[in-house]
């Protein structure tokens, strides 16, 4: 299947039930945030009184600043809450991704009852590519650290300007590259060890080889994935701040949402092509070897 | 890549240079021995840096008078490259490097000085009576500071002419100075007097992990010689540059009423000469440029031009014949940001966005010095605040003028600061055990330093400014530096006019503020309105203001709640005031400091109050916090 094929399997409007699932855990672990801080802030009989109800004299940052500065305990607080939301998001979402990657392989025209009962039976693969991800990737950024540390011994023997500025550009460079390979081997070894490996370094493995053998493709897909990602983050920077007044503050925060949920749709659509170019890489063969159909 | 002749001159041309400086000291030319004008030193260097050695050999010739009442038996010098000899200098030991392995220490390259030959001219050898003192600390092991017993007493108004040889061993940057491959960048390379004052005492300080520098005023002409494709940059005025036969080229600079010299020599610079038009005459100035950094040139003109202008409309135009910008690469930074006279370091780092404006904060910063710590001449080392605190209040105005429609410090979507609220920040950041007014080596750590030197006097002045008026604050600032031009005043001298010069007593601000421990906290108390039941309509109405701590006048604002402002002003130090009166209306909101005049004020957060409570402002901003955070779990998605 070509790239473009599998780009229109991937962005299809039926991708958003997807989107919408981890949207919600999404919106779940805000939700938690909302109330951690809700407890702490709004229900303060201090604050109520002191904090101005429309046009901050000042931009909200500051006044963030301000009251960590004056109340560095309720800091510590919301950073432990907002700590353990994330890591019990990135579990969550850990999780779900093996459900909609195996109905993503079944043809995705599954029920989300299908997505959690799939999402209970691969969690454990899902966890142990991931543990492998985080093993190899791991080693992967300390030979980067130590490649950074090389050249900045370089730069303190030679005092080179410009030397430092093309030697630090490629590190800059090479990392990018090094997460595009990192991100791309941790999916296609999660469709490959869902679809058939048992093992999980062998189905790094030959992720990796996969992931060679269709590198433009991949390529073409990642760019794609963050040009669309540059774009949207641009266009919500031209928003107005939530704080101007209650409308525009309830406007905005909806239009957040909805540049939220299409965030998930692109993540998913990316799953859902790179699903396609392994389906498409891996098929049976027409006829089984060694007989005739029957 | 442009490949450079490797600069490693002939081991004869090395061991000729210790000869030529054997036979230079018999043979002193008479020249060096007239203190030219009203100098109170004069420096004669002679100086050959070997590169790939990291050595420099140098002659030096000093003309010294004593100014004080009384004759002078002592001499004593800083020899501050000693500060990077061992790990077990006062330098190293402040930072922490006496608690490295080993292994971690034989990596580092230090350095040091050696004074191989020390005599009057045409009398008494000294070379043998070099004593270290550590008058700071006592650290034995530290030998930045070195006095000499003469057996002829200067008398007051004498002078004395001492000839020194020396030889540097160049280290790696640790602090300031030092060499960082082929990039040399040469401050408090030599040895230097410490200043005499009046009563015939001796300031001379340890070269200290924080602390900056204090020197006398004087005449200065320094040769350097280096090989051909070295690019300099140095204190003064270029006099002379000539070419030797060993290829080697020689240059000559000059200048007066200076206190230090530094310079700058790297292969990879480019020489930009720009001239400015400042007050009806053209100032000239060089940027040694970094090769790499064509786009910074622009950055760092647009910055000098805006701060020339103003401190010659504020203050008065720089008086010197040229000053030199040097752009630090970046394996050298910890050499950037620093002042010298007519000569300072800026800080730019190509890959930050230009929204970022480090690049003209650190030139509009290292500029102002050469007016405090230039010109004016304060003790960096015992009274820093008078330098780095008055200067930065000088940042404050300047990058508020230059950036005058955007955030001064940084624009970027999520984050919009201005260099006053950044300071205002770093003020009150962390514990406040340190005063102001305090020698640099008696600060907790660099963060407390640098919150109470820099950020926390010029919060102060900034709110005295307020308080005073601009116009009448810059004007105390003009006279002060004309009245004390090259003169080393303290902070008692600063004090005295600032009340002269206002015609008010702010004793009670630095005592509280610069030489104790104080600050201040104003908050609204309670607020009370109760309708009066015998005449309708109206409501007895009382609010209370507190000062949590210290004392700063300040304007209280009452709201009514149909739309009405009271304003009263709070200018007696009772620590308690109540606002009682009689309206129509009850009171809305009462807030103190609505203009945000004393930004050392360090909670900005209780000086509002509503009668009634409302939540809506804390949902806008848990709103905008919450809406972060599932922007950042987006991100994390597995």
């Amino acid at each position: 299947m070509g790239i473009l094929k599998a780009l229109g399997r991937g962005f299809r409007v039926d991708t958003l039930r997807f989107a919408g699932l981890i949207y919600l855990v999404n919106v779940s672990g805000g939700l938690v945030l909302y109330a951690g801080l809700f407890l702490l802030l709004r229900f303060s009989p201090e604050l109520a009184h002191r904090i101005p109800e429309t046009g901050f004299t000042e931009p909200p940052i500051l006044m963030i600043l301000e009251w960590i500065r004056t109340h560095p305990e309720g800091m510590g607080q919301v950073a432990t809450l907002a700590a353990t939301v994330a890591l019990f998001y990135m579990l969550s979402t850990l999780f779900l991704s093996g459900g909609v990657y195996a109905v993503l392989l079944a043809g995705g025209k599954k029920t989300l009852r299908d997505v959690f009962l799939q999402a209970v039976i691969q969690f454990p693969r899902m966890a142990s590519i991931t543990l492998g991800i985080l093993v190899l990737g791991g080693a992967v950024i300390g030979l980067e650290g130590a490649l950074l540390i090389t050249i900045l011994k370089v730069f303190a023997s030679s005092g080179n300007g410009s030397l430092a500025i093309v030697l630090l550009t490629i590190w800059v460079l090479s990392c990018v590259f090094v997460l595009f390979w990192i991100i791309a081997v941790y999916d296609i070894g999660r469709v490959l060890r869902i679809q058939t490996e048992k093992n999980t370094f062998v189905a790094l493995w030959r992720a990796l080889g996969f992931v060679v053998k269709n590198k433009v493709p991949f390529f073409a897909l990642f760019t794609l994935f963050l040009l669309i990602m540059a774009l949207m983050h641009f266009l919500l920077s031209l928003l107005p701040s939530p704080s101007i007044s209650l409308l525009t503050g309830i406007a905005v925060v909806l239009v957040h949402q909805v540049f939220i949920l299409l965030k998930y749709f692109v993540k998913i659509a990316v799953m859902r092509v790179e699903t396609a170019l392994v389906e498409t890489a891996i098929q049976p063969p027409a006829v089984p070897p060694g007989g005739s159909p029957s | 890549m442009k490949r450079f002749r490797k600069p490693i001159p002939h081991r004869l041309i090395f061991y000729g240079w210790v000869l030529f400086l054997w036979i230079g000291m018999a043979t002193p030319p008479l020249s060096a021995q007239i203190l030219p004008g009203d100098a109170r030193v004069s420096y004669r260097i002679e100086a050959q840096l070997f590169p790939a050695q990291k050595k420099l050999l140098a002659q030096e010739t000093i003309v010294w008078k004593n100014t004080s009442s009384r004759p002078v038996n002592t001499l004593v010098f800083h020899l501050y490259p000693n500060a990077f000899r061992s790990e077990k200098t006062t330098y190293f030991t402040e930072a922490g490097y006496h608690r490295k392995s080993k292994e971690e220490l034989s990596t580092l390259q230090f350095g040091g000085i050696d004074v191989t030959e020390m005599r009057v001219v045409e009398g008494e050898e000294l070379t043998g009576k070099i004593r270290f003192i550590s008058p700071d600390d006592g650290n034995r092991d530290d030998t930045t500071v070195a006095e000499v017993d003469l057996r002829n007493p200067v008398p007051p108004n004498g002078q004395i002419v001492l000839k020194l040889n020396f030889a540097l061993t160049i280290p790696q940057i640790f602090s300031r100075s030092g060499q960082a491959g082929q990039y040399f960048f040469m401050g408090q390379w030599f040895p230097k007097l410490g200043v005499l004052d009046g009563a015939g005492r001796w300031h001379a300080h340890q070269y200290h992990l924080h602390s900056e520098f204090f020197a006398e005023f004087g005449h200065y002409q320094v040769a350097l010689t280096l090989p051909e494709e070295f690019i300099v940059g140095a204190s003064g005025t270029l006099i002379n540059k000539t070419k030797n036969a060993d290829g080697t080229y020689t240059h000559v600079f000059e200048e007066d009423h200076i206190h230090d010299f530094a310079w700058v020599a790297c292969p990879f610079f480019k020489e930009i000469i720009e001239r400015i038009a400042l007050e009806g005459r053209t100032q000239e100035i060089t940027i040694v440029l970094l090769l790499s950094h064509p786009r910074a040139k622009d950055r760092y003109l647009s910055a000098l031009r805006y701060a020339m202008a103003f401190y010659a409309k504020h203050i008065y135009p720089y008086p010197y014949r040229k000053l030199t910008l040097v752009d630090p690469p970046f394996t050298g930074l910890r050499s950037g940001g620093m002042e010298y006279p007519t000569l300072i370091t800026g800080a730019h780092l190509d890959l930050l966005p230009s929204s970022v404006r480090l690049t003209e904060w650190v030139t509009v910063h290292e500029f102002g010095h050469q007016y405090w710590y230039g010109i004016v001449g304060t003790d960096e080392a015992r009274e820093a605040w008078l330098d780095e605190g008055v200067n930065t209040y000088f940042e404050l105005e300047i990058m508020e003028g230059l950036f005058k429609d955007s955030p001064s410090l940084v624009n970027l979507p999520l984050l919009r600061l201005s260099v006053p609220e950044y300071h205002r920040q770093r003020a009150f950041a962390g514990t406040r055990l340190d005063r102001i007014n305090q020698p640099s080596w008696h600060f907790m750590d660099g963060a407390s330093y640098a919150a109470a030197v820099y950020s926390r006097t010029a919060t102060l002045l900034w709110s005295l400014r307020n308080l005073v008026g601009r116009d009448r604050m810059l004007g105390f600032f003009k006279r002060y530096a004309e009245t004390f031009r090259y003169k080393h005043p303290e902070s008692s001298d600063f004090l005295a006019l600032f009340n002269r010069h206002t015609g008010e007593d702010f004793t009670w601000a630095f005592e509280r503020y610069v030489n104790g421990y104080e600050t201040l906290d104003h908050a609204v108390y309670s607020i009370e309105s109760t309708r009066i039941q015998d005449d309708l309509g109206l409501f007895q109405n009382e609010v209370v203001f507190v000062r949590n701590q210290g004392y700063f006048p300040v304007e209280l604002q009452i709201t009514l709640e149909n739309g009405e402002h009271i304003h009263q002003s709070w200018n007696t130090p009772e620590n308690r005031k109540e606002i009682r009166f009689t309206a129509p209306s009850p009171i809305a909101e009462a807030r103190i400091d609505p203009d945000f005049k004393v930004p050392l004020d360090e909670n900005r957060l209780n000086n509002l109050k509503r009668r009634i409570p409302s939540r809506k402002g804390i949902s806008r901003l848990i709103a905008g916090a919450g809406l972060m955070f599932q922007h950042l779990l987006s991100l994390l998605v597995l």
